[in-house]
C-alpha cells in the first residue's frame, strides 16, 4: 500500500511540476518523493521509476488515442522503420522513468 | 560515507539529465528526454481531427479586428479592414500553419544551415550559397525595399504578423521540426523574405550548361554546335505565333565580337544545380473558344513535391480588394491566382539570365582584377558561416562587375595548376522589387494593369498568362534579360574583354507579348517564346513537347468548358511517342533482340502512348527514348571526367529517323542508326529486368518505376509519401516525374463572378502530427479538383468554415 502511495507521489509530483518547468522535473518528483515516504533503496528507485513511467507513458497513450496515433505513428518509423506507437510510448515512460528513478534512490541514500 | 554514494548518484541523475536534454553523442537519434516528454516533446505536436476551434486572441500591431475564416478545406481567408492588418494577418495565419517551413527554407538559401545541422556536406552547401550571391542579393534587395515606402510596409506588416506568431510560443508548442533537430526559431526579418524571393529565383534561374557547352564548343566547334542545338527549327510552337508581327521601333542587338569562343575547358566542377525540370504549363483559352463564352485560365506550376508544399492557399481580403489563390510561405500577396475582375499565373521564362566570365587577377593578392585596359579593384565580401558549436568560418568572396568570383582556388575543383577564376554574372543579383508586381497584380482590374504590374518584374523571368472577365487574354514573357549578341553566354566568356559583359537590357515593352491572337488562346510550357522574326537573341532551357502537345490539342477545341480543362492539365500522352513511335520501332533489327529486348519491343507495338500508372511499355519508352542521345553523342563529345552535354532526346530522335528514312543516305550510315536504335532498346530492356530484380516486392508498372513521391524537407521518409498512385511523365502535360510534378493546378473561368477550382498534392499544414498534413494527395493522385471560393464577406464564408480565428487589437 505505502508503495503505490509512494508511486501515486511521485505521478503526482510530476505532473505538477510538469506545468512550469521542462522535462527533467521529473528528477525533482524522484527526488523529493523519499522525504516524504520513505521506503527501502530499491523501493525507492522502483518507485521513482513507476511513478514517471505511468505518467509519461500514460500521457503519450492518451494523446495517442485522442489523435488517432497519427504523429506517433510517424515519429515512431523515424526512430526505427520497425517500430510503432505503442513502442514509442514505453520508451517514453522508460526515459523518463530512468531518470526519476535514479533521483529516487539518490535522494533516499542521502536521506539515510 | 552515505553522503558519498549518495552524491554519486546524485550525480549521475544529472548527468542522465544532461545527456537526454541534447544530442550529445552520435548513439542517441535525438534528445530523448527532451524530446518524447508527453509535456513538452514531440507528444504536444500531435493533433486530433477536432483540433481547430474558434479561437479570439489580442495583439499589438492591428489598427482594427481582423476575422479569418478557415474553409471546408482548411484554406484560411483573411478578411482585413486595411493592407496593413491585411499582411501582419497573412503572416501570422501562414506561420501558424507553415512556420518551421518558412525559417528552414531561408536558412538554406541564405547559407544559414550549419547553424541547425552539424555535417561538412551542410557547411559545403552554405558556402556555395554565399559563393552564388543568394545572400548577398537578398541584402541589397532588402535595401531596395527600405528605399521605397509601399515596400517597406507590405514587408514589415507581413515580418510583425510572423513575429507575434513566434512570440507567443513556448518550448512546447515549437512545430515537430525544431524539436526533431533541436533548435528554436528565430523573430522573422525583411530579409529573410527577401532571401525567400532570391531562392525561388535560384529554383528558377540557376540552372546553367554554360560548362558542359563550353566542352562541346571547344572540342566540336560552333558549326557543329549549332546543328546540334538549333536556335529554332520548324516544329516550334513558341509561346508567341510565328505570325505575329513586332512592331518595334529602335531596335539595337550588340554586334558579336570577333573573338568569341570559349576561353576554357572545364573539367571536375560541379555545382548544385536547381532540377532542370522545374518550369510549368499555363493557357488561357479565349470566349470565342469556350463554351460559356467566357475566358478560362489555367496554371500548374512544375517544382519539387515537398511536404510542406512550396505554395500556401489563402484569401486576401480588404474592402478595396480580394484576391484567392497561392502565396510563397514566407512572403505577403498572392503569387498565382485571381480576383473578381482577372485571373493570372506563371510558367518559368527559362530564359538565360545566368552567365560565367573567367577573370584575370593582377596577382597573388587578388586585389585588382582586368576590364579592358584597366585594372579595376574587386569588393571583398567576408561571408562569416556560423557553426552549430559556436564558431565560425569565413569565407571571402570577391565580386567583380561580372559579379560574384564562386570558383577560384578556395572553392571548387577547377584546374589544379592554375584555377579558372569564375565570376557569375546573374540576373538575380541586380536589385528589384518583385512583390511589387503581385501587389499591383492582386488588385488588377485589366490588362492595363496586368501590364503595368510587370513592369517591376525582373528575375526569375516568368511567362504571366493573363484572363480578365471583360474577355482579354494575354501572355507576356515578363523579366529583365541582358541583350545579348548571337551566342553570347552560351559559353564561359573572357572577363576581361568588355565586349563580353552584359551590353544592357531589353526594354521592357519589347519582351515577347501578345493579346487576343486570332488563334483564340495563349500558352506557355516553357518552350521558345518566339520564332526566328523576334530580332532579339533569346537562347535558354527549354521545352520541346509540352508545348506542342497543348497547342495541338487547343487548336482543336471547341466550345471549351472546364471539364475539357482539367483533362488537359491531366493529359499523359507523349507526343515524342505520337511523332515517332512507329517509326524507332521500325528501325530496330527485331531478329538481334535479346528475351529482353523483345518484351520491350512487344510491349510498346501495342502501347497507345499514354502514361498511366498501370501500364508497363511507359517504362521501357522512357528509358529507351533517354538512351538514344546519349549513345549517339557522347562517344564523340563526352570525355570522362568533363561536364558533358548531349543533345535533347527530341532532337536527337528527330535527326536520326529522318537521317534513315533518306533514301539518299549511305547504307553503312543506315546499318549504323539501325544498330543503334537496337542496341538502345536492349538496354532498355535490361534495365526492365534489373528494376524487377532490385524491387521484388513491387509490380512492374509505370506508377512504381516513375515513384510519384512528395518528400518532407529534412528527408525523412517517416514523414514522406512514395509510389503515388498517378499516371504522367516529365514530357507529358502532366509532368509528374519522380518527385517533381505539379504542386499546384489552377482552373478559373472569368465571368460575371470567377468559377475556380484547385488542388495540390499536400495539405495546408506542415505539422506531421496533422490531419491537414496530407489529406489532400488522394484528390490530387486522383484528380478531383476542388472548389475554391472568393468569399465576399466572413458571413459568406462561413457557409463552409470549420473554424474562425478572430484577431483583436490590443
Amino acid at each position: 500500500m505505502r508503495f503505490l502511495l509512494y508511486v501515486l507521489l511521485v505521478a503526482v509530483l510530476g505532473f505538477i511540476l510538469a506545468q512550469f518547468l521542462p522535462w527533467w522535473s521529473v528528477a525533482i518528483a524522484g527526488f523529493a518523493a523519499p522525504w516524504i515516504i520513505k521506503r527501502g533503496y530499491w523501493g525507492s528507485f522502483a518507485g521513482g521509476f513507476l511513478g514517471i513511467f505511468l505518467l509519461w507513458a500514460g500521457m503519450s497513450f492518451w494523446i495517442a488515442t485522442s489523435t488517432d496515433s497519427l504523429l506517433p505513428t510517424r515519429v515512431a518509423q523515424l526512430i526505427s522503420p520497425a517500430m510503432g506507437p505503442e513502442a514509442l510510448m514505453v520508451m517514453s515512460g522508460l526515459v523518463g522513468g530512468l531518470v526519476s528513478g535514479v533521483a529516487s534512490i539518490s535522494a533516499r541514500i542521502l536521506r539515510g | 560515507m552515505r553522503y558519498l554514494i549518495g552524491l554519486i548518484f546524485g550525480a549521475l541523475t544529472v548527468l542522465l539529465c544532461w545527456m537526454l536534454d541534447g544530442k550529445r553523442t552520435d548513439a542517441l537519434p535525438l534528445a530523448m528526454g527532451r524530446f518524447l516528454d508527453p509535456f513538452g516533446g514531440f507528444w504536444q505536436n500531435a493533433e486530433s481531427e477536432n483540433e481547430y476551434g474558434d479561437l479570439e486572441l489580442s495583439m499589438e500591431g492591428l489598427q482594427a479586428p481582423v476575422q479569418v475564416v478557415y474553409d471546408e478545406r482548411r484554406v484560411p481567408h483573411i478578411f482585413a479592414q486595411n493592407d496593413q492588418d491585411l499582411y501582419f494577418a497573412q503572416g501570422f495565419v501562414t506561420a501558424r500553419d507553415r512556420l518551421w517551413q518558412m525559417e528552414f527554407q531561408v536558412m538554406a538559401a541564405g547559407g544559414r544551415l550549419s547553424e541547425i545541422i552539424d555535417n561538412p556536406k551542410v557547411l559545403r552547401l552554405d558556402r556555395e550559397k554565399r559563393r552564388l550571391g543568394i545572400p548577398e542579393a537578398a541584402r541589397r534587395a532588402e535595401e531596395l525595399y527600405q528605399q521605397s515606402e509601399l515596400g517597406k510596409s507590405l514587408m514589415g506588416a507581413y515580418r510583425d504578423g510572423v513575429n507575434a506568431y513566434i512570440s507567443s510560443l513556448s518550448p512546447a508548442e515549437y512545430p515537430l521540426e525544431y524539436k526533431l533537430l533541436d533548435y528554436a526559431p528565430e523573430p522573422w526579418t525583411n530579409l529573410k523574405t527577401t532571401t525567400l524571393l532570391k531562392m525561388m529565383a535560384w529554383n528558377l534561374t540557376g540552372r546553367s550548361r554554360d560548362f558542359e557547352y563550353s566542352n562541346t564548343l571547344v572540342t566540336a566547334g560552333w558549326e557543329k554546335f549549332n546543328e546540334l542545338l538549333p536556335a529554332t527549327h520548324d516544329s516550334l510552337a513558341p509561346i508567341i505565333p510565328l505570325t505575329h508581327e513586332w512592331g518595334f521601333d529602335s531596335v539595337y542587338v550588340p554586334p558579336k565580337p570577333t573573338d568569341s569562343i570559349p576561353v576554357a575547358i572545364i573539367n571536375n566542377l560541379s555545382l548544385t544545380q536547381p532540377d532542370p525540370a522545374n518550369g510549368s504549363n499555363n493557357w488561357a483559352v479565349h470566349g470565342s473558344k469556350t463554351k460559356s463564352g467566357n475566358p478560362i485560365l489555367c496554371n500548374d506550376p512544375h517544382l519539387g513535391l515537398s511536404f510542406p508544399s512550396i505554395w500556401y492557399e489563402i484569401h486576401l481580403h480588404t474592402p478595396e480588394h480580394s484576391v484567392y489563390g497561392v502565396s510563397l510561405p514566407g512572403s505577403p500577396t498572392v503569387i498565382i491566382g485571381f480576383n473578381e475582375d482577372i485571373a493570372w499565373g506563371v510558367t518559368n521564362a527559362s530564359r538565360d539570365v545566368q552567365d560565367w566570365y573567367q577573370i584575370e587577377f593582377k596577382d597573388n593578392s587578388r586585389k585588382e582584377y582586368r576590364y579592358g585596359d584597366k585594372w579595376l579593384p574587386v569588393e571583398e565580401v567576408i561571408e562569416e558561416i556560423k557553426l552549430r558549436n559556436g564558431d565560425v568560418v569565413k569565407d571571402t568572396v570577391l565580386w567583380t562587375i561580372h559579379g560574384p568570383v564562386v570558383y577560384d582556388r578556395n572553392f571548387g575543383d577547377t584546374s589544379k595548376v592554375r584555377p579558372l577564376n569564375l565570376a557569375m554574372r546573374w540576373m538575380a543579383h541586380d536589385t528589384s522589387l518583385e512583390a511589387m508586381t503581385f501587389y499591383k497584380m492582386n488588385r488588377g482590374k485589366s490588362h492595363a494593369d496586368y501590364r503595368d504590374a510587370l513592369v517591376h518584374f525582373s528575375c526569375p523571368g516568368q511567362n504571366f498568362v493573363f484572363a480578365s472577365k471583360s474577355g482579354d487574354v494575354a501572355i507576356t514573357q515578363s523579366g529583365r534579360y541582358p541583350n545579348k549578341w548571337e551566342g553570347q553566354g552560351q559559353f564561359i566568356m573572357d572577363g576581361s574583354n568588355p565586349e563580353h559583359a552584359w551590353q544592357g537590357l531589353i526594354p521592357f515593352e519589347h519582351n515577347p507579348h501578345v493579346k487576343n491572337p486570332p488563334r483564340g488562346f495563349v500558352h506557355s510550357a516553357n518552350q521558345h517564346a518566339t520564332g526566328p522574326s523576334y530580332p532579339y537573341d533569346i537562347h535558354g532551357y527549354y521545352d520541346h513537347t509540352r508545348s506542342r502537345r497543348i497547342k495541338q490539342a487547343l487548336s482543336g477545341m471547341s466550345n471549351v468548358t472546364v471539364e475539357d480543362m482539367m483533362a488537359l492539365q491531366q493529359d499523359s500522352y507523349n507526343q515524342l511517342a505520337g511523332e515517332a513511335l512507329e517509326r524507332m520501332l521500325n528501325q530496330v533489327e527485331v531478329d538481334q533482340l535479346g528475351a529482353p529486348g523483345k518484351m520491350a519491343f512487344d510491349a510498346l507495338k501495342t502501347w497507345t502512348k499514354v502514361h498511366e500508372e498501370d501500364m508497363v511499355a511507359p517504362i521501357y519508352f522512357r528509358i529507351w527514348s533517354s538512351e538514344i542521345s546519349p549513345a549517339r553523342w557522347e562517344p564523340e563529345l563526352d570525355r570522362p571526367s568533363r561536364p558533358a552535354w548531349v543533345p535533347p532526346s527530341y532532337l536527337a530522335i528527330h535527326n536520326l529517323l529522318a537521317t534513315a528514312e533518306d533514301s539518299t543516305t549511305d547504307a553503312s550510315e543506315v546499318k549504323r542508326i539501325k544498330a543503334l536504335f537496337t542496341a538502345t532498346l536492349e538496354t532498355a530492356g535490361a534495365e526492365g529486368e534489373t528494376w524487377k530484380n532490385d524491387n521484388p516486392d513491387l509490380e512492374f508498372k509505370w506508377a512504381n518505376w516513375n515513384n510519384a513521391r512528395v518528400i518532407h524537407l529534412s528527408r525523412q521518409k517517416a514523414f514522406s509519401h512514395f509510389r503515388l498512385p498517378t499516371g504522367g511523365d516529365g514530357s507529358v502535360v502532366n509532368a509528374v516525374r519522380g518527385n517533381h510534378g505539379p504542386s499546384w493546378r489552377m482552373i478559373v473561368e472569368m465571368g460575371p463572378e470567377p468559377i475556380a477550382y484547385g488542388m495540390f498534392p499536400g495539405g495546408p499544414s506542415g505539422n506531421p502530427g496533422s490531419y491537414w498534413y496530407d489529406n489532400q494527395i488522394p484528390d490530387w493522385t486522383e484528380g478531383r479538383y476542388k472548389r475554391l471560393h472568393l468569399y465576399k464577406s466572413p458571413e459568406e464564408a462561413q457557409k463552409t468554415a470549420t473554424s474562425t480565428l478572430k484577431l483583436n487589437k490590443h
